[in-house]
């Protein structure tokens, strides 16, 4: 079978997977099939769950908050705010919900230091105002 | 509901659609197919072992069915490796 290539951008970086055979995804209408020399397309993908197998027949599962999908010379771009890889469809939930939170708690952490920053800071300013 | 409500909800829908699908018992088309594949790997190497049997059984003078037998019998061995091979990896 064919490859393809498929580009994966999201806001942490991107990914490129060249063996590429198939491609099924999801927008409004339903789900639909992409294979190596598809004509140009583009379609807006919704919320869940999309694959792509490579050579070997491994699927891998992409889950992803929505996102544009163009596909044109062979190769498959998909844009997305974040998106989620793994090869455990049973498990991709779970280690979604896992990501998210430790993703979370990054943010407590920055907000936080940034918030500890912020007094030491009105401190400072205070003590320069008084003196 | 929240994005993230929504896109791990949708996930989570999506990776049970899937598996349901999966589960989901062949049509009846697509059990005949199934059926008719793994009935012709299992005949197909008995019929040609008889047939080979029954040729080299004729090649010397007087009745004889040893090699007809025996023909049968690896078409029989041969026939269920290749419909087991087939069924495991349709699983």
């Amino acid at each position: 079978m064919t490859p393809f290539t498929l580009n994966l951008l999201d806001g942490q970086g991107s990914q490129r997977f060249n063996q590429v055979t198939r491609f099924v995804g999801t927008d409004r209408t339903g789900a639909f099939g992409i294979l190596a020399r598809h004509a140009p397309m583009v379609a807006l993908l919704r919320h869940g769950l999309a694959r792509f197998s490579e050579p070997e027949g491994t699927w891998r599962y992409l889950s992803l908050p929505g996102g544009v999908l163009s596909f044109s010379d062979n190769t498959l771009t998909i844009v997305t705010v974040r998106y989620f890889l793994g090869t455990d469809r049973a498990q991709i939930v779970a280690q979604l919900e896992a990501d998210m939170a430790n993703t979370d708690s990054e943010i407590h952490h920055a907000q936080a230091t940034l918030a500890e920053i912020e007094q030491s800071l009105m401190r400072r300013l205070a003590e320069m105002s008084r003196g | 509901m929240t994005d993230r409500r929504k896109w791990l909800d949708a996930t989570e829908r999506d990776v049970q659609r899937l598996e349901d699908r999966e589960r989901m018992p062949a049509g009846w088309f697509g059990l005949a197919f199934y059926g008719g594949t793994v009935g012709l790997l299992f005949i197909v190497p008995i019929v040609a072992g008889a047939y080979l049997g029954r040729w080299l059984d004729g090649l010397w003078p007087g009745y004889s069915v040893r090699w007809t037998v025996s023909g049968i019998v690896l078409g029989i061995a041969i026939g269920s490796y290749n419909a087991f091979q087939f069924m495991r990896r349709k699983q």
